[in-house]
């Protein structure tokens, strides 16, 4: 038996299935946005844990010049250490037909035919080459798959000018190789870099590394601190040229990884909390308008002898309809949205599962948040339904009392017509939700502009790395430092039109307690090649007796310029030195230094020699010039500026256009929601005075006009209040996602800017328009026999 | 005036130029369901120029909806009626609209003043869309409102607000004044203060007036008073002599 107010509220539903509706799908998307970020979250977490215990992921890695096999005992008992893999590791290049690029690969040695003990391969397809199987080669799958490698394949390995063929005898993941990014480069290029694993004995010819090895895998006891044992390690592998330990979290693969899982959980915080705030004032307006419109049934129902709490439960039974309809809207979004991200991460991160799993505790969560935040929405109103006494309800209420405004004052009377008047009293008659209805209006601006933002975010940083930073075109390494003569001759390759000499070394940096495992690049003072730039953009010349840091590494050590700090050169003679902090530099890519080339080579004490080398070279010359450098054995690897570019943008496009097009979707959900629910009850307050005024003779549009006016009013403020709110948001956001691997640059283009008005205009207009039509169909005869 | 029997088809140059409402045959059917509402029944009317027409009736006895369809707001199922040369049954919306906006002004019962606008400027409100605008403080000193022009309608007394919505009627110096109801919601003396206003209006300015009411003591100020019962006309008187409001009784 359905009750008396149960019928009610099925009828009130009924009336009010539009602002039912359009509340619905704010409070949907914030529940989408909530489950679908968590769910993304834990799949990827999932993913990875399974796959991080499955393949054995270490917890150290160590890289040295050569230590002899007998060590490891001695490295296994240092306390703590749980398992030691001793590896054969080299980058060297590879002879892909048809590839615009040298293709660098880095050679792993495996010991057990990749079930090691610790980084075990995940097999995908065929094998991994046996122990002395000596030319077979199992290659990771995401260059296996850009470059339709099979087994089968040949795979030709250039080691110290030689050819060494290798067949492909099967693909693999790797716990290491997550997400695969050639040493140095700011990017993955899956085209232009593979890894390779081989049999140790095939390692050990190759690289002539007999009895010997390069490379650590290291894994630790339950519980055990890993900075004593990193401090043991290098200690005992110093001599070996161990350029120091690499605890996980600095782990390459590992650390693009985490962040995203971190930028996973900012999104699963600030978009929900806009919505349910949206949904929540949006609650307030609607039942703020039924309690008042229903004053005297409230009072009736008193006066019959209900009690307070079966009325407040009818309206707030009114606020679960739109939560559990939202919610279901958005569970079933949040599943279709997750489903998307984790899509378009299998292109990104390479682990052997990585579907999409719903977090149940995130669907209860998230209902609970909305339901919540509605209720907050509405505590308000309801009071005044308990507050009631049926003897004053019975009254009519007590009218709004309007009054002239300052603005009234300031305004000439000429532009001050009776009708824009009316616009005006009655804006500022209810000044808290005039305020909150622009405020839920601006909301909807931000969400374009982080749809948008990335595309912004994503030029300005190649603007300022790739064509402010990096002005040449290409940069080659070599496989060890030259005599910087080899400059030369590289500028007078054909098509080269200037060539400049860079030296990187891998460093440890220490600043009282903190210290970092990096690598400074030493430029030429006059370089024009390479230019460093300041946060303002502009060029910063190389100090010749300091350190230029970028900010995140200046933050991670706590340094600022004028302090002094230690040095130490994990090469070479492997000198120490204390170097003072010249400036601090903004670079969106990574956690670079540069100090001037010839101060660098006196800290090593190498001599004048160079590691690698910026060029420009003739655009024209750049396909024959590449294939020139594959040929030539002194050059490990090439980038060219605008093939990286063009691979980069292509991988995440597809990412930006998801987000762009969800956050717009959210816009518009939060536009329509704001403004049809503000103009629906704009329309009941107002109804009696719009069809008096039909009757005495304005026409539709003139009466729409005075609804409508406020919006007019709201939106143009919402508009510059709505990007203002976006750089807040930006800013807070680049915060929040900027990470060891990337600077986010908090720039917002016009553009953008002017696409999130118009879409947010359009969408006002749209739902305005709506509610217009209802002024078409004012019940005329009604207004003269109703009382107010 | 004629009842019932045959309707000659008029055009407006057929009328007598002083005619200005011109119905024939006019009839309202509402269907409510499976029953059928004869609202008003094969009316003939006409009203002259500057004359003051009280339709008289108890409530259901068709005189809302004669007004009605007689202020442009509602069409009848059958007949005619034209305002001059506007046909006020075929006329579309916004034909309607602009007769109401050009030569009608209401007056309501409960008075519909805009509550966000002041005395003075819910007068100037329809000064906007008027082609001959009143000086909307020469139409207040009509109604004998001259002070309290800044005070908004909550502040005022039921007959004060009446009075502003007859200077807000007549403030585009509309051709007619069709008053549904004027003093319903007021009391004895309020309520002469106001018909003292609207038959000022009609005096001095000559406008048309029309007065639906079911006080039949109002009556008396009328130049002829048309009975309706059962949406019929059931009786029609003139006055020789009108009566001022003050020397009105109920």
């Amino acid at each position: 038996m359905v009750s008396l107010l149960d019928r009610k509220l099925w009828r009130d539903l009924l009336s009010l299935r539009g602002q039912i509706i359009t509340i619905a799908f704010v409070v949907a998307a914030g529940v989408a946005v909530f489950v679908a970020s968590i769910s993304t979250f834990n799949s990827l977490q999932s993913g990875r844990s399974r796959f991080y215990d499955s393949a054995r992921f270490p917890q150290i890695f160590v890289s040295l010049k050569r230590a002899p096999l007998s060590i490891v005992s001695r490295l296994a008992a240092i306390p703590g250490v749980a398992v030691v893999e001793p590896r054969i590791v080299r980058d060297v290049i590879v002879d892909w037909p048809n590839s615009l690029l040298p293709v660098s690969a880095r050679m792993v040695s495996l010991s057990n035919g990749g079930d090691e003990t610790l980084a075990r391969l995940h097999v995908r397809r065929g094998t991994a080459p046996g122990p002395n199987e000596t030319h077979g080669a199992v290659v990771n799958e995401a260059f296996a798959e850009t470059n339709g490698a099979v087994p089968g394949t040949d795979i030709r390995v250039i080691l110290n000018g030689r050819v060494q063929n290798f067949a492909v005898t099967g693909t693999a993941l790797s716990p290491e190789y997550v997400y695969a990014v050639k040493p140095g480069a700011p990017i993955p290029d899956d085209r232009f870099y593979a890894v390779l694993w081989i049999d140790r004995s095939a390692a050990e010819a190759a690289f002539d590394m007999k009895g010997a090895f390069n490379d650590l895998a290291i894994s630790l006891a339950p519980g055990v601190d890993q900075g004593p044992v990193i401090a043991e390690l290098d200690r005992l592998l110093e001599p070996y040229g161990s350029v120091g330990a690499l605890e996980r979290r600095d782990q390459p693969s590992n650390r693009f990884l985490e962040d995203e899982l971190d930028q996973q959980k900012v999104t699963s915080i600030i978009i929900p909390v806009i919505f349910f705030g949206v949904a929540a004032f949006l609650l307030n307006v609607t039942l703020s308008r039924q309690v008042a419109a229903q004053r005297e049934q409230i009072a009736a129902l008193k006066a019959l002898g209900f009690s307070n709490a079966p009325l407040v439960a009818h309206y707030l039974k009114l606020v679960a309809v739109v939560v559990i309809l939202g919610s279901v809207l958005g569970v079933v979004g949040g599943v279709a949205f997750g489903r998307a991200m984790i899509a378009s991460y299998q292109g990104f991160f390479r682990l052997p599962t990585l579907t999409f799993e719903l977090t149940a505790w995130s669907i209860v969560a998230g209902v609970g948040l909305s339901f919540a935040a509605a209720t907050l929405g509405v505590v308000t109103e309801l009071r005044k339904v308990v507050v009631l006494a049926p003897a004053v309800a019975m009254r009519p209420a007590a009218p709004l009392r309007f009054r002239r405004s300052w603005l009234e004052i300031l305004l000439s009377s000429r532009l001050l017509t009776p009708r824009r008047i009316m616009v005006l009293r009655n804006l500022l008659g209810r000044p808290i939700r005039a305020s909150l209805t622009t405020i839920g209006i601006a909301f909807a601006i931000p969400m374009v502009v982080l749809g948008l933002f990335w595309h912004d975010a994503i030029d300005a940083m190649i603007e300022i790395q790739f064509n402010l930073v990096e002005r040449g075109n290409a940069t080659v390494t070599f496989p060890h430092p030259l005599d910087r003569r080899i400059i030369g001759d590289l500028g007078r390759e054909p098509g080269v039109l200037a060539a400049e000499g860079q030296r990187i070394v891998p460093v440890r940096m220490r600043a009282g307690q903190r210290s970092y495992l990096t690598a400074v690049t030493g430029l030429p003072m006059d370089g024009e090649l390479r230019r460093p730039h300041d946060s303002r953009l502009r060029p910063i010349e190389i100090s010749q007796d300091g350190i230029t840091l970028t900010r995140r590494l200046a933050e991670r050590l706590g340094v600022a310029p004028g302090d002094v700090m230690t040095v130490e050169v994990m090469e070479g003679m492997r000198r120490k030195r204390d170097v003072p902090v010249s400036a601090i530099v903004d670079e969106v890519l990574g956690m670079g230094s540069y100090m001037e080339i010839g101060t660098l080579n006196r800290l090593t004490g190498e001599g004048d020699v160079v590691s690698g080398a910026a060029l420009f070279i003739e655009p024209s010359a750049l396909p024959a010039l590449s294939q020139r450098f594959r040929d030539l054995p002194v050059i490990e690897s090439v980038a060219i500026k605008t093939y990286t570019l063009a691979s980069f943008l292509d991988k995440i496009a597809k990412m930006l256009l998801v987000s762009a097009g969800i956050l717009t979707t959210f816009a518009v959900i939060i536009a329509i929601g704001v403004v049809y629910n503000s103009a629906r009850i704009g329309l009941q307050e107002r109804a009696r005075d719009l069809a008096t005024l039909r009757v005495l003779g304005f026409t539709r549009a003139e009466v729409a006009q005075i609804l409508l006016g406020e919006f007019v009013i709201e939106i143009a403020l919402a508009l510059p209040l709505g990007m203002l709110l976006s750089q807040g948001l930006i800013h807070l956001i680049t915060q929040f996602y900027s990470n060891e691997s990337f600077q986010i640059p908090g720039v917002v283009t016009a553009g953008t800017y002017f696409a999130a008005c118009i879409v947010v205009i359009a969408a006002s207009v749209g739902s305005a328009y709506v509610v217009r039509r209802r002024v078409d169909r004012f019940d005329l005869v009604a207004v003269l026999k109703t009382r107010d | 005036m004629t009842q019932g029997g045959s309707h000659p088809t008029h055009t407006p140059k057929d009328l007598p130029p002083s005619v200005v409402f011109h119905a024939r045959g006019l009839s309202k059917t509402y269907v409510m369901g499976e029953v059928e509402v004869h609202a008003l029944r094969d009316i003939d009317l006409d009203i002259r120029e500057g004359e003051f027409v009280v339709l008289l009736g108890p409530s259901g006895s068709g005189k809302s909806t004669l007004l009605n369809i007689l202020g442009g707001l509602d069409a009848p199922t059958s007949g005619e009626a034209r305002w001059r040369d506007h046909d006020l049954v075929n006329a579309g919306e916004a034909e309607l609209t602009r007769y109401r906006r050009e030569h009608v002004g209401f007056v309501f019962q409960f008075y519909n003043l805009i509550p966000s606008l002041t005395v003075l400027e819910n007068v100037e409100l329809v000064q906007e869309i008027a082609e001959k605008p009143f000086d909307p403080r020469a139409a207040l000193a009509l109604v004998g409102l001259t002070e309290r022009l800044d005070h908004f309608p909550s502040q005022l007394s039921g007959g004060e607000q009446q009075r502003v919505a007859v200077a807000r009627a007549i403030a585009k110096s509309p051709d007619v004044l069709l008053c549904d109801e004027p003093t319903g919601a007021l009391d004895y003396d309020t309520g002469k203060l106001v018909l003292a206003a609207i038959a000022r209006v009609n005096e001095q300015l000559g406008t048309t007036t029309v007065i639906i009411t079911h006080n039949a003591a109002i009556a008396g100020m009328a130049d002829r008073v048309l009975k309706l019962g059962g949406g019929r006309i059931v009786g029609e008187e003139r006055n020789e002599c009108r009566l001022s409001p003050e020397e009105l009784r109920w």
